[in-house]
């Protein structure tokens, strides 16, 4: 039984590495948008001045 | 006045992805929660019904 808990906690860290790795690219998005976003009103309230 | 509204605009950004980056977060935080407490649900209860063949084979072969 203890080499089993062993493997099971392994596959469920091999899972979560995906997850974290999910998690990253979702939060990449969120900042590359807010880049482009805040670009754009850079530009909008520079072309203004 | 201007200036004053991209500000605004700038913070407006800034709190939108700042609360995405949180929700995501809680998101994952609950889901790795969820998912270690059911591995240890179906452990115990694999380890519980393993006792309980233990116990049969016992009591039968005595």
């Amino acid at each position: 039984p203890t080499a089993s808990v062993g493997s099971i906690a392994a596959r469920y860290l091999e899972e979560e590495e995906l997850r974290s790795q999910r998690i990253m690219e979702r939060i990449n998005a969120h900042t590359e948008e807010m880049k482009r976003e805040s670009e754009k009103i850079v530009r909008q309230f520079r072309h203004q001045e | 006045c201007d200036s004053v509204k991209g500000l605004e605009e700038m913070r407006a950004q800034y709190i939108k992805a700042v609360s995405k980056i949180k929700c995501d977060m809680l998101c994952y935080i609950r889901e790795s929660k969820e998912r270690a407490a059911e591995m240890i649900k179906t452990e115990v209860l694999r380890e519980r019904q393993e006792t309980a063949r233990k116990m049969r084979r016992y009591y039968l072969t005595c």
